[in-house]
Parts: C-alpha cells; structure tokens; sequence
C-alpha cells in the first residue's frame, strides 16, 4: 500500500492537466471496476456493481489533482512568473523546487532583501537556468507541480500532494476490497477540485447519485500549538459534520458512525470552520444528494510535505468498504409521503 | 509566418458599417438586468438571418442558425449584453438620487461624470463637493459611492426609485483605439452579430446574448443548461494592464497587451479552460499569420464560468478583446485586436470539428 | 378559532422549536403537519425540502395544471460543538451572526441522548489569547458551559452536536412577536396563511408550497426547481425592518405589508403583477430595491434547470439573526393573502404575460 501511494503521490497532475494521474489510477483500478469511463472535465469514473433490491447508487469521490503554479509571464532575462492554480501559500514556496509539465525543473525565490512581509504569489520568480525570455523553456501558460520525495517515517507518511492522493488510496483500496454488495457504486477520481471543486460537480450531474461521499483530508490540530481539539492524527478516520461548503446529512453521519462501528473502527466527528470538499457540489445537483465526507488527519495541508498517519488510511479502508458494501438508511424522520 | 497560400476563406475587416453597430451598441444603456436596449439591437439586426430567434425567462437573446450537413457540431458562442451601471435606490430632492452600483465599479471611478438614467438615457451626473470646501484630509479619503448622488436637475420628471443607469460617455474613435463605455461587452456583441451573419454551414450556430454577466454569470447558466452544445466559445473584453510602470520596472502582470491581438484564455477564477481547444484554436492562428496572444493566469472570470460546469460539461474557451479602463466611463481598445479578432473566429467557425474531442482532456 | 389565532399560535410554535440548517427534522415535521390538511400531499425529499402540494380546484386549458411555487427557508442560524475542553466546550457557527450577542445566551445542545442545556460564556481576560481589552470576544474564544463536570460533559457531548437557542417566543404591543428564527418562519407563516385562504378561493394552477433547506448556509433549494419544476417561483423571506440603529433607504417599517422586490434577480413582470395587485386590493406594501442580487432562495432558484420566472416578498422583521428578532403579525397575514390572491387570478394566459417589454 506504501509503494502505491508513493507512485499516486509522486505523478503529476495539477488541477485541469491530470492526464498522469489518471492513466496511472486507470491502470491500477482496470481489473476491479465494472465499467471506466472519462467525461468532459476529465474525471475518471469507476463503476462497479449494478443496484440491487435495496441498494443505492453510490458516489464515492476523490480528487487526484493537486495545487501547483502556472506561468504567467517570462522576463527578459529567463525568469518565471508565475500564478496559483488552488491555494498554494507563499510561504511554502521559499526554495521549494517544481516540475513542469514539459519536464523543466526549477527553484522558486523572491527577492528577501526588499520584503517586508510575506510576498504575494505575484512576487515569486521561478529560476529553470535560463539568461533570457528567448531561451527560456517555459512558456506563459504552462504549468508546474512541487517536487518533494516520499518519506516514509513508518507510521506516518509524507509527501507533495498527499491531499487527496490519500483519498485516491482510500478509494482505490476500498475498491479492490468490496466484495458484495446491494449498491451500485461510482468511483470517481475527480478534476479540479482545488480550484473550486468543479469536476465533482458534472460527474454527479451525470451519475445522479441517491447519496454522495467525498474521501479527503482535513487539517489536524495536534501541531505544537494548534488548538488541541479534534482531529488528531491516528485517531481514526474522520466524520465530518460541516465545513464550509457543507452540512453533511445526517444520515449519512449516521451511516459512516455505524459502518465504523460494524468494522471495528475508532473515528473522530469533524467541525471545520471554512473550506470545503466534493461533497459540497455533490448535495447540489438535481433534486439535490444527501452527501457527507470521510476525512483523514492530515498535517501542513497544502504544503509540499503534507502528513498522514497510516492507521487512520487503513481504518478509513475498512470503514468505506462496510459503508459501501451494506444498504445505506437515509430517510429522514418526519412526515409519511 | 506566411498566410496559407490557398486562402478560401474571405475575412473579414473592420469596415464603417461594424464600426456603426459598435457606436450604438456602446451608446446604448443595458445593465445588468435591464438589457431590454441591446436586445432589441441585436433582434433588429439578426431577425432576417436567424432560423430561431427567442428570448428565455432570464431575458437571454437566443438565435440560432441550422447547418446544412447532418451531425454539425452544435456550437455554442455566448456574449454577454449587460453592462456595470446604477440603479437609483431612493430619491433625496430636486432630482437628486441616492443611487447603488450595478456589478463591480471602483468607487475611485464615479465622482464628476455624467450619466444617463431611465427608459430615455435622462442626463444627470455625480458631482463631488469643490476642492475650496475640502481640506487636504478629506481629499486623502475615497469617495464612497452611499456618499455620492445621481444629480438629474431641480426640474426633471419621470425618473423614479428602480430606474437604471450608466455613464453616459459617447463612443468614438481615438488614434488607432476605439473609446466608449461599456466597450465590455458591447465589443463581444458586436462580433458575435458579425460572426453569426457570416456562420458557415458547417455547424449549428447558437448565438447566445447572455444577460446578468456582471452580477455572477447568471445568464449563462440558464442559456448553457437549455441548449447543452457540443462545444462553447465565449466572447468578451479582457483588462490590458499593459502601460509602463511607474519605478519603470519590467511590468509582469500586464494580463494582456493591446496590439497582441485575441486573447485567449488558459486559467481565471472561475475556469480551467480546455487545452484541447487552446491548442485548436492557437493552431489555426499561426497556421493563418493571425496575432493572438495567451491571457496571463489572473483572477476574473467570464461565462465560461457557468457555462463550462453545466449539466455532465461543456468544452469551453473564453477568448477576449483586450481592452483598457473595464468598468470606468471610458474604455479604449485597440481597432487592430478586434479585427485579428474577427478573423480568428471566422476561420475557428470554419474549421470547428467534433473530432477535437477524440482526444482525452490532458 | 380565527385565522390571526392560528398564524399567530402557529408561528410562535415553530419559533420555540430548533430547525438549524442542515438538521431541519423538527421544523419539518411540524410545518409538514400543519400543511398536510391544507394540501393534498406533503412530501420530503432525500435532502430535506418539504413540499406541500395542492392541485388546481378549478380546470381550464392547460393539460396537466401549471405550477406556482412558494418557497421559504425553514432552516435557522446555529452553533454545532466543535471540541470539548475541560467542562466546557467551544463551537463553530452554522450560518452568519454577529458573535457580540452571544455571551449570556441559553442554548440547548442536541445530542444522540438527549437535549442539554447551557449558556453561553466569555472567559475571564487571562484565559483568552490575548486580553482583547475593550474589544468583543471573537466566536472562537468564545464557551458553552452546561453545568456539568468534565466527565459528565464527556459522556453526554460530543463534537458535531448541533446547538440552539433556548429562549422561547413572546408576544410585544402592537400585534408584534418576538423570538429566534422568525428569519424565516415568519415567512413559513404567511404561505400558511395563503394555503389557508386558498381552501375558499378557486384556483386553475397546482400550488407547491415548498419549505428549502439550508438557505442561511448552503443555498440547496435549486434543487427545489428540479423537484417542482415551476412555471413561477415565489420567494418569500424577510428584510430589514427601520429600528434602534437602522434607518434609510434599506430598511421598512414594521406593519408597512409586503416588500416586493426588484432588480435583476426578479423577473420584472411578476414585479408589476405583485405591486398593481397589492394597489388594487388597497393593501399597504413597500418597494425593495435589489440593485444585485436579493440574498434570497431566489437566487438559485431564478437560474436553476434553465431558468425559473421568479419573485421576491419580504416580511420587514427587526434584529435579523439575533435571537430577538421582532415581525408585526399584520405583514405575515398581509403577505399570505396577498399570495393568495395572486394565485387565485393565474390563469391560461398568465405564463403569456411573463414576457420581456423591450
């Protein structure tokens, strides 16, 4: 499982060019998904099952692209500006490095001398050994994703782009490991999610799905001087009850706490402030989809070295793989029809 | 780069009579949720050569032209109508209005121009209190538009609460540019009624005159749900910040330059546009000598926004005339942009095919 | 018992129940019941939308019957429990409030076993990150304390909680009511009211009273127009009424009838329809300039499935998202029979009218 959320981290795909990473999850999912499709935004959608007596349609979504820069403007001497393509922070941009996607790499500065807070995105040059715009390898438009190997520090891994290639596992794994089940559920590896959670959007327009899930992660709070709350890492798998674009159903809270349940699970309930996931524009489309999200802990989000414990992934593993594979109870209490 | 030798395509130029439809189409008054002005130009204009023409519930002006082939790509080419402007929102005296902006104007650009208000453009203007009266503190803060009011004279009749409208700037040309308001997008719709005069048979062309741009794409919501092309372009004007700065530093966030010509979108705030279609479109350019230049990645957005997200997805591009002072009483562009513009579209409509999508999306 | 008595006893019900967004079971179940004996089908959807449908009880033309929606947000402002610490607790809002009038406040904290009370506290300035010395507290420093000791809190609280607020509703002078959520109950009210007038009118249209979920966060109820599938939506919510601190041209007097709304999120015949009706049957309304957007349900539900001909009314309604809000009882009523009457005049040739006068 290691080997392969370093290669699902390690390959490129920045939100709207994820073409890397969705050959090398097609690969990986092939012999285990009933029917793949790609549609228009890029998503790739995993089918597996057909809904039986009592089932669901089910979408099960993780988003395999990650942040990373664009260039926007090559000065006369070969240095590249560049825009954010999600939320990247300037402050992890001092000497981090980065790959475009033609293959030249380069290292990210600014001018320190003359700063006297934190530069903007705007601020930053991308140096890739060129003297001049004239021989310059890159090109205004082309993008770049950060460069940072995979550490494996036994129980906690770190890497680029472990938000959401961590949900990608999750998926991935969850996949392989259902056997049977009464649902029909949709695997979507979605687009474009940091930049405003858009491929979820017409993939669920087009699957219509009875209840939503998205896997990703969630910003842990046991940093040295984080708040000490909920979540931790290793805590288990978390259940989030709102963030910014989302009031998760509560029943399918309800689902995800008795599936953690039934496989032996400990989880944690997730209250995040602002942000927001691809649950937030799956309970949007048509007559709207009850949807929640399973999060897993994760350190320096948005930082090239994102941090997760394997424990809560593994949990996670065994938790979705209950939910997907047993009916889903979701009326609300309340009126008769 | 030599054009292809064997042109077959006539393109076409900036001549009066274009320049005449951009002269009243600026001059118009059509903020956003009152384009009922634009709409009707557009309708004269179109009505004889459309094979339907229909407005929706949101007010969006849709004309559609059949194809004569079977299995035409359905090509869908949205530019918005409205415009950033005021509605007068509570009357103080003697003509004088409180008023509320319509979309995004910086409150720096108000303070001593004329306006047009009401169904017939009523002069008036936004004064400012006389230099002798403020002291230098004063003059350091910006006047906010709640403290500025919509003057329309002690004696005029007519004007009520609800009444739109916008700066009242006369389109005309200056040097080698063109000066107006609402340059964005009059400038979008004046091409697209071009465009579709001219559309060749190969493709259904649906024009799409989309309302309620500025306040959040709304237009372009309902026009993209109801009609689901195969493929979208959306025209509009696009800020060049491209003058020299100040401490004379190299400026790198020019965003686009006027002179470069079309400028074609790669990333705004609300859009990942299509490579697929980048590459189509940047192809035909240089295959055919014509200027275009890349947009610069930077926040904004424009339809495509909505429109690329409808139902299971549509493949977008946004391409743009630059242009200088967006939302201000005066907007200039380039005359040179708009007709390296023109003939981009034309040969793009004359060589759109469904086969760009084979390929996945990278 | 009269019409007024029933609005009034009704709306003062579901004011005293919580309704949060997101967790709208009780504020449904109980408007559902009211409905259910004004319409002919009560229905929920998968997300919470709760639909009251009543058919045409008058035929004409048009096979099957066209569709007018009332939609009003059910759901309120609220606080869900972000992390225990010690014997108390900290939370996140559920939708925007000032946080200055939060310290002081009883809630009610609603848990897998039960229903815990609590209040809401400011710590003594040492405890806070900094002493913030003359300023508020922000909403993050701010506690719930329930009483209870650390390892009581533990067994019966748990993060994700959903919290409300206690206080119950009571009546002022004037025909005026007090309380939490009358953003938007007040609303729920008035289409009430109109389901209520609509038994002795006729009408040739289906009316789809429609009570959305998740206004004050989420903005769901475009799917609502998915469901419904109206040939004209409605909006009803509430403005801002002219009080203590609120003056000009924004806000309306309390007991000035109905803010009909205008600008580009509403379609500007359904706006003349509403303001020449409200003439004509002499009721007092107001003018709601929206020179965007309206804040409403009707901006998703104006652009939702291709477009929706879509209106506005408000209900003018003081401190707006403070536990205290206040309505006049008259503007409820003003609004329900306005709709009401409306509804009772579509006909054939309504949808013809809808049409844009360029």
């Amino acid at each position: 499982m290691k080997k392969l959320l370093e290669e699902l981290t390690q390959t490129s795909g920045i939100s709207g060019e994820e073409k890397e990473i969705r050959a090398l999850i097609r690969k990986e999912i092939e012999p285990y998904a009933d029917e793949i499709t790609v549609d228009v935004m890029g998503n790739l959608i995993a089918r597996k099952g057909k809904k039986k007596v009592g089932g669901k349609r089910l979408m099960i979504s993780a988003h395999m692209d990650e942040i990373g820069l664009m260039a926007s403007h090559i000065d006369e001497r070969g240095f590249v500006y560049v825009a954010a393509i999600g939320g990247v922070s300037p402050l992890t941009c001092f000497g981090a490095r980065v790959r475009f996607t033609n293959g030249t790499e380069g290292v990210i500065y600014a001018e320190t001398s003359k700063m006297e807070k934190v530069p903007t995105i705007a601020q930053l040059f991308i140096d890739v050994g060129a003297t001049s715009a004239e021989d310059c390898p890159v090109k205004v438009g082309d993008t770049a994703v950060f460069v940072r190997p995979f550490l494996d520090l036994g129980n906690r891994m770190v890497s680029k782009a472990m938000d959401d290639r961590i949900g990608c596992l999750v998926a991935i794994e969850t996949l392989k490991s259902i056997k049977k089940s009464p649902n029909e559920i949709y695997f979507v590896f979605s687009t474009q999610e940091e930049v405003g959670i858009r491929g979820a959007r017409t993939s669920a327009y087009a699957i219509d799905p009875e209840v939503g899930i998205a896997v990703d992660v969630t910003l842990s709070a046991d940093t040295p001087h984080g708040d000490q709350g909920n979540p931790v890492l290793g805590g288990g798998p978390c259940i989030k009850v709102r963030d910014g674009s989302l009031i998760a159903h509560p029943k399918v809270i309800a689902a995800m706490k008795k599936a953690g349940k039934n496989a032996g699970v400990e989880t944690q309930m997730e209250v995040l402030r602002f942000a927001g996931t691809d649950a937030g524009a799956i309970q949007l489309v048509r007559s709207g989809v009850p949807a929640g999200c399973l999060s897993i802990a994760c350190r320096y989000v948005h930082s090239p070295s994102e941090m997760v414990d394997l424990k809560d992934v593994k949990d996670a593993i065994l938790l979705l793989t209950d939910l997907a594979s047993k009916p889903i109870e979701l009326s609300l209490d309340g009126i008769e029809g | 780069m030599a054009k292809k030798a064997n042109q077959s395509i006539k393109l076409p130029l900036i001549d009066q009579e274009a320049l005449s439809l951009l002269e009243k189409l600026s001059n118009a008054v059509g903020v956003s949720g009152s384009e009922g002005e634009i709409r009707t130009i557009i309708k004269q204009e179109l009505e004889s050569c459309s094979d339907q023409i229909s407005v929706d519930t949101l007010g969006n002006l849709i004309a559609v032209r059949h194809a004569t082939v079977k299995n035409a790509p359905r090509v869908m080419i949205a530019a918005h109508m409205d415009e950033v402007g005021f509605m007068l929102v509570d009357k103080d005296e003697d003509g004088i209005f409180k008023f509320q902006k319509v979309g995004g104007i910086d409150d720096r650009a108000l303070a001593g121009k004329a306006v047009q208000v009401g169904k017939n453009h009523a002069p008036g203007v936004i004064g400012a209190c006389p230099v002798h009266l403020s002291t230098p503190a004063e003059r350091e803060v910006i006047m906010k538009s709640d403290s500025l009011r919509i003057d329309t004279g002690p004696g005029s009749k007519d004007l009520e609460v609800g009444d739109y409208g916008s700066f009242a700037t006369k389109f005309h040309q200056l040097g080698s540019s063109l000066c107006g308001k609402a340059l964005d997008n009059r400038i979008g719709v004046a091409t697209l009624i071009q465009l579709f005069k001219n559309a060749p048979d190969s493709i259904e062309l649906i024009a799409a005159f989309t309302v309620q741009e500025e306040v959040g794409l709304r237009g372009a919501e309902t026009s993209a749900f109801n009609l689901m092309p195969d493929f979208a372009f959306v025209i509009d004007c696009t800020p060049a910040n491209d003058q020299q700065a100040w401490d004379k530093s190299e400026n790198t966030l020019y965003r686009t330059r006027l002179g470069h010509g079309p400028a074609i979108y790669t990333q705004d705030s609300r859009t990942l546009y299509d490579r697929r279609l980048i590459k189509f479109v940047t192809g035909l350019a240089q295959e055919h000598g014509i200027k275009v230049q890349l947009r610069q990645p930077a926040s904004g957005g424009t339809d495509a926004g909505a429109i690329h997200l409808t139902q299971h997805g549509i493949p977008t591009l946004s391409i743009s005339v630059p242009g200088r002072y967006a939302h201000t009483a005066a907007m200039v562009i380039r005359k040179s942009d708009w007709e390296d513009y023109l003939q981009l579209m034309t040969i793009v409509l004359q060589n759109i095919n469904s086969e760009i999508l084979t390929e996945e999306r990278p | 018992m009269d019409e007024k008595q029933f609005i009034s006893d009704f709306l003062k019900e579901m004011i005293s129940l919580p309704g949060i967004s997101g967790h709208e079971s009780d504020i449904s179940k109980k408007i559902g019941e009211v409905w259910q004996p004004l319409t002919d089908q009560i229905q929920l959807s998968a997300i919470g939308n709760l639909y009251g449908i009543k058919k045409a009880s008058a035929k004409n033309g048009t096979e099957p019957a066209r569709r007018v929606m009332m939609a009003v947000h059910m759901d309120g402002i609220g606080m869900v429990v972000e992390r225990l610490a010690g014997d108390v607790l900290y939370f996140a809002q559920i939708g925007g409030f000032d946080p200055r009038i939060l310290p002081g406040q009883q809630v009610l904290i609603h848990t897998e076993t039960g229903e815990v009370p609590g209040v809401i506290a400011q710590l003594a300035p040492h405890l806070l990150s900094k002493p913030f010395d003359g300023k508020p507290v922000p909403l993050d420093q701010l506690v719930i304390d329930t009483g209870m000791t650390a390892d009581e809190l533990k067994e019966a609280v748990h993060p994700g909680d959903i919290i409300s607020y206690a206080n119950l509703p009571f009546e002022l002078p004037g025909g005026c009511i007090a309380g939490h959520s009358l953003d938007n109950r007040a609303s729920v009210a008035a289409v009430t009211q109109c389901l209520a007038e609509l038994q002795r009118f006729n009408h040739s249209w289906d009316v789809y009273a429609v009570g959305t979920t998740q206004e004050e966060t989420t903005f769901l109820s475009g799917t609502t127009v998915f469901d419904v599938k109206p040939d004209i939506a409605i909006v009803i919510d509430v403005t801002f009424a002219k009080g203590p601190g609120v003056d000009g041209y924004r806000v309306k007097a309390l007991d000035s009838g109905p803010s009909i709304g205008f600008g580009a999120n509403i379609h500007p015949a359904l706006y003349r329809q509403f303001k020449a009706l409200a003439e004509q049957l002499d009721m007092p309304y107001t003018l709601d300039p929206l020179p965007s957007m309206s804040g409403t349900d009707a901006v998703p539900i104006q652009t939702a499935f291709g477009g929706v001909p879509t209106c506005v009314l408000s209900i003018p309604l003081r401190y707006m998202h403070t536990p205290v809000e206040v309505i006049a009882l008259k503007d409820v009523m003003r609004v329900g029979h306005l709709m009401a009457e409306f509804i009772a005049r579509l006909d054939d040739s309504s949808l013809a009218q809808l049409v844009w006068e360029d």
